[in-house]
């Protein structure tokens, strides 16, 4: 039985013109969204994560503009979705806990006015005296207490608090799929497993679907049940995170999950990706990665590969990855 | 400590600082102004020249032979009697009374002023954040460019020119008409306002350029910050987040900027209300200058700076009151 | 040097680049070469012909003559030389005031800061303008560096606060602190690091000052405090409204308008010119 996809993205290609030059954020993706999966989205910052769950929300930066491809969720072509309907879509199916969380919030709005405006405008007949008792729970379930926070300004909150109160907020209206960008990056380490208790707890509740975005491997392990390995605006390997963490296929992938800090404890050295971050403005030819791979041969400089399937959902984009081959796993 | 009350201390500091400035400078004025006017006064009553020297310093409150200290302790005590000495040229007008004609006039006419060349600012910065073509963007920008390139006085000028003498729409001089009786009644009102049309108008085209570019340089930055995208993403209506968000935070920066504003007005009465003989603090400003009335100049600077001090002071609590990142208690 | 004769080149391209600076430069040019050259090549003759007065253009008086029959362009050309100089006298005057004071509050901090904090504040309370008016008055001004002293002793306030602020927040910004740590000079730190963040604003800062100190100093001269000089733009407004009688003799609307015109064309060179040097200096607007 294959599962549900609720989101999948066919052919996405998201252009940002910059003075130097247009580069392609996104670069023609496919990426399935499992129904009640936590599916990490794995790259270094600049690999496109960010724009590419943006895409989800159809919310792309003024610069951006979207070339090609579609955002199905549930049978519905989000990026077609305008006005009203979008309106209405957003934070109501998919909602987001952005990067930048500690400045998601108006300054000039307490808590409180931040979730009933929200509400409000997406349950125009609520009644605010019926849906407190909603904000308490809500915050309740991120360790937070109600009666207090409610009536805070963004301002005197501390970080830890203002994630919760986002993780609370995110949550509002129940939607089927949360995207997490780098849900943790300015917390200390204490409070960021913190913070991962409470969305597992969430995750084991509601069997809502989560994507988690992020560069460190470690919180993967320990949240994901499946992974996608971005690098250069393109997905290079996906699939269970027990088979990707065991067969690693991308040599990129394999570098990146090595690398971390004793993750499955192999006796492997640790070497560093050789190289610097692609400039995505000029992209080597053929594959992006090349320049940096060791496995590199005349065809990786010359064809882009395409994402193929190499075992029960495993798919890998490289050329070398078949079983027997370079750095291909299933040996 | 209470932000209101360290506010107070401040201006209480500002204003002592204020009235020693504006102290020293009159003392600066080259020669005795009292000398000739003891001389001639002591010819007329037949008195010896150190009397009448002596009644002409208590008439203004001013004797520069003696020390300084002393003319300091003298100019403070009259301030706290609430005696600012007479004018010069006409000393049975007291410059309390010459402030308490003039006074209301000018606060009405720059307050009115700016109050509308600060809503039109706001709303038109904001429209220019929003929208960054088309030719409303483009028309705006050409005023803008304009009128910051026109000083004041020079649309006080031309615009006297043209709707005073040419099209003789408006009064030539005065605040209001001798044929009303002032009072609450609806000819003088209408009087008033009459009369105030033009010093009105001057004031909001010069200053509501300058409104426009700081709002919409604020707008363009607000909008560009991370609650603006957060609340797109949360399925805000663009009407709303533009009101609550962008406005309201995009506003904030700018109420500082209000009282400074008030002052650059109010200091350029003397010549506007000076063009259009509208007879108040500016148009006094400039008689007191021309006829060298020393006294009388003194008295109106130190009006018009209290008045700042306390515009800057309604500017910090109307920021607190809309900035919940400064509490009042 | 040649590192000096390079961002000079650097700065006239980006400054080339920008439509509106590029305008603001050949304005501002024009008017200096107006001020200099045209000054020199132009005779002017200010002797009272009343025969001639109130002559339309023609060759021999391009813009016409005045009330009194004297030449209107060669009175404007040698006007602009006045004009000019009080405009960058009182900018050097005030920009020195207001860093000096702006910096050694920043710098020394404590108490020092508190009063000169104190003291700008005073200077931005009273309003500019009727305190400058005094000032004419007492200290009767008599020439260019008095009347740039005057306007300058009244708008440094405004240099001294933003120049204070720069400098307390680069004071803290995290590569300054990393200089320090690294353990470079103080002096280093000032000149290599804080001064080249402050070029430009300064350069905006200074057009700022010599755009208002012409504004004001033309009111000044406006109200009769500041008659030196006839040919000053200001003198020639003012003289025209006085004695041509402008509200109902369109005779003399072209000796009336001519120094609107060219004061309205120096700012906008200001104007333009100031905010192409913002982009052509800051280095965070320079999107390359």
């Amino acid at each position: 039985m294959t599962p549900k996809n609720i989101i999948e993205v066919r052919d996405l290609t998201v252009e940002f013109k910059k003075p130097r030059g247009s580069l392609l954020a996104v670069n023609h993706v496919d990426f399935d969204l499992r129904e009640g999966s936590v599916t990490a989205l794995v790259g270094e910052s600049g690999s496109g994560k960010t724009t590419l769950a943006f895409t989800m929300l159809n919310i792309v930066n003024t610069t951006g503009k979207i070339l090609s491809g579609s955002v199905n969720y549930n049978g519905t072509d989000v990026l077609k979705l305008k006005g009203e309907q979008l309106r209405r879509y957003r934070w109501k199916e998919i909602s987001m806990i952005f990067q930048s969380a500690q400045s998601s919030l108006n300054p000039l709005m307490t808590i409180q006015q931040h979730f009933w405006e929200t509400y409000l405008v997406h349950e125009p007949e609520a009644d605010e005296k019926k849906v407190i008792p909603r904000f308490f729970r809500l915050l309740e379930d991120v360790m937070l207490d109600p009666d207090r926070v409610l009536k805070l300004y963004p301002h005197e909150l501390s970080g830890g608090m203002k994630q919760r109160v986002m993780i609370a907020f995110s949550m509002l209206l129940s939607p089927r799929v949360i995207i997490l960008d780098e849900p943790t990056t300015a917390l200390d380490v204490i409070t960021q497993d913190y913070i991962f208790s409470i969305l597992d707890k969430i995750h084991n509740e509601t069997g809502i679907s989560m994507l988690l975005l992020t560069h460190d491997i470690g919180v993967v392990a320990k949240v994901a049940d499946r992974i996608a390995v971005m690098y250069a605006g393109r997905i290079v390997e996906v699939g269970d995170i027990f088979t990707v963490f065991r067969h690693t296929a991308h040599p990129y992938a394999k570098a990146l999950i090595t690398t971390a800090p004793s993750l499955l404890d192999t006796d492997k050295d640790k070497e560093p990706i050789k190289g610097s971050p692609p400039d995505l403005i000029d992209l080597p030819p053929g594959c992006a990665f090349h320049p940096r791979c060791p496995y590199a041969t005349e065809v990786c400089r010359e064809k882009c590969p395409a994402l193929t399937m190499i075992g029960e959902d495993h798919y890998v984009a490289c050329h070398n990855s078949l079983p027997g081959k370079g750095a291909a796993a299933y040996e | 400590m209470n932000y209101f009350l360290r506010k107070l201390g401040t201006s209480l500091l500002n204003l002592i600082a204020v009235v020693v400035t504006i102290f020293i400078v009159l003392r600066m004025m080259p020669g005795d102004i009292i000398e000739p006017m003891a001389r001639e006064e002591a010819s007329r009553l037949g008195i010896t020249y150190e009397e009448a020297y002596e009644r002409v310093a208590d008439r203004y409150n001013y004797n520069p032979q003696e020390p300084i200290y002393q003319q300091l302790v003298r100019y403070v005590k009259g301030l706290l009697r609430g005696d600012l000495g007479t004018s010069m040229l006409n000393p049975k007008n007291t410059v309390v009374s010459i402030l308490s004609v003039a006074l209301p006039w000018t606060i009405f006419v720059v307050s009115i002023s700016l109050i509308i060349s600060f809503i039109l600012g706001m709303q038109l910065g904001a429209l220019m954040a929003i929208r960054k073509r088309g030719i409303i963007n483009n028309s705006i920008t050409f005023y803008v460019t304009i009128v910051s390139a026109i000083p004041s006085y020079i649309i006080a000028i031309i615009l006297s020119i043209i709707f005073v003498y040419q099209l003789r729409l408006f009064p030539k001089s005065g605040v209001y008409s001798i044929d009303v009786t002032p009072g609450f009644n609806m000819p003088f009102i209408l009087s008033v306002l009459h009369y105030s049309v033009l010093p009105i108008t001057t004031y909001v085209i010069t200053s509501t350029g300058g409104w426009i570019l700081n709002m919409k340089g604020s707008s363009v930055h607000v909008l560009g910050s991370d609650y603006v995208f957060a609340a797109q993403a949360r399925g805000i209506p663009e009407k709303i987040i533009m009101r609550r968000y962008m406005k309201k935070n995009a506003m904030i920066p700018m109420i500082t900027i209000l009282a400074m504003a008030f002052g650059g007005m109010i200091g350029g009465a003397p010549l506007i209300e000076g063009q259009f003989q509208y007879l108040g603090m500016g148009a006094y400003l400039a008689k007191a200058l021309g006829e060298r009335d020393f006294i009388l100049y003194q008295g109106l600077l130190l009006c018009i700076s209290i008045s700042v001090i306390l515009a800057n002071l309604v500017a910090d609590l109307l920021y607190s009151k809309l900035d919940p990142r400064i509490r009042l208690e | 040097m040649t590192r000096l004769l390079h961002s000079f080149k650097d700065f006239f391209k980006v400054i080339f680049r920008n439509r509106q600076a590029t305008i603001g430069l050949f304005i501002l040019t024009f008017f200096v070469l107006l001020a200099t050259v045209g000054a020199a090549l132009t005779p002017l003759d200010m002797t009272v012909d009343y025969a001639n007065r109130f002559q339309m253009p023609s060759w021999k008086h391009p813009l016409g003559t005045d009330y009194v029959g004297r030449d209107i362009l060669a009175q404007v050309i040698h006007g602009s030389r006045d004009v000019i100089t009080l405009g960058v006298v009182c900018a050097v005057m005030a920009l020195g005031i207001g860093v000096i004071i702006g910096s050694v509050s920043a710098f020394v901090g404590g108490f020092t800061d508190t009063l000169l904090s104190f003291f700008t504040n005073i200077f931005l309370t009273i309003p500019a303008f009727p305190l400058m008016l005094i000032l004419a008055v007492a200290f009767n001004v008599q020439n260019i560096w008095a009347a740039g002293f005057i306007l300058a002793i009244v708008s440094w306030g405004g240099v001294a606060r933003v120049v204070r602020g720069q400098i307390l927040s680069l004071k803290h910004a995290e590569y300054i602190i990393a200089c320090r740590i690294m353990g470079l000079k103080y002096w280093y730190i000032i000149f290599k690091e804080i001064l080249p963040n402050m070029v430009s604003l300064l350069a905006v800062q200074f057009i700022g000052l010599f755009q208002n100190g012409i504004a004001s100093s033309m009111g000044l001269m406006m109200l009769g405090v500041l008659t030196y000089r006839p040919t000053n733009w200001g003198v020639m407004l003012s003289l025209a409204l006085q004695n041509t009688g402008i509200a109902y003799n369109p005779k003399g609307l072209i000796y009336f308008v001519t120094p609107i015109v060219c004061l309205a064309l120096l700012q906008l060179g200001c104007i333009f010119f100031s905010s192409g040097i913002d982009q052509a200096l800051n280095p965070r607007l320079r999107t390359e």
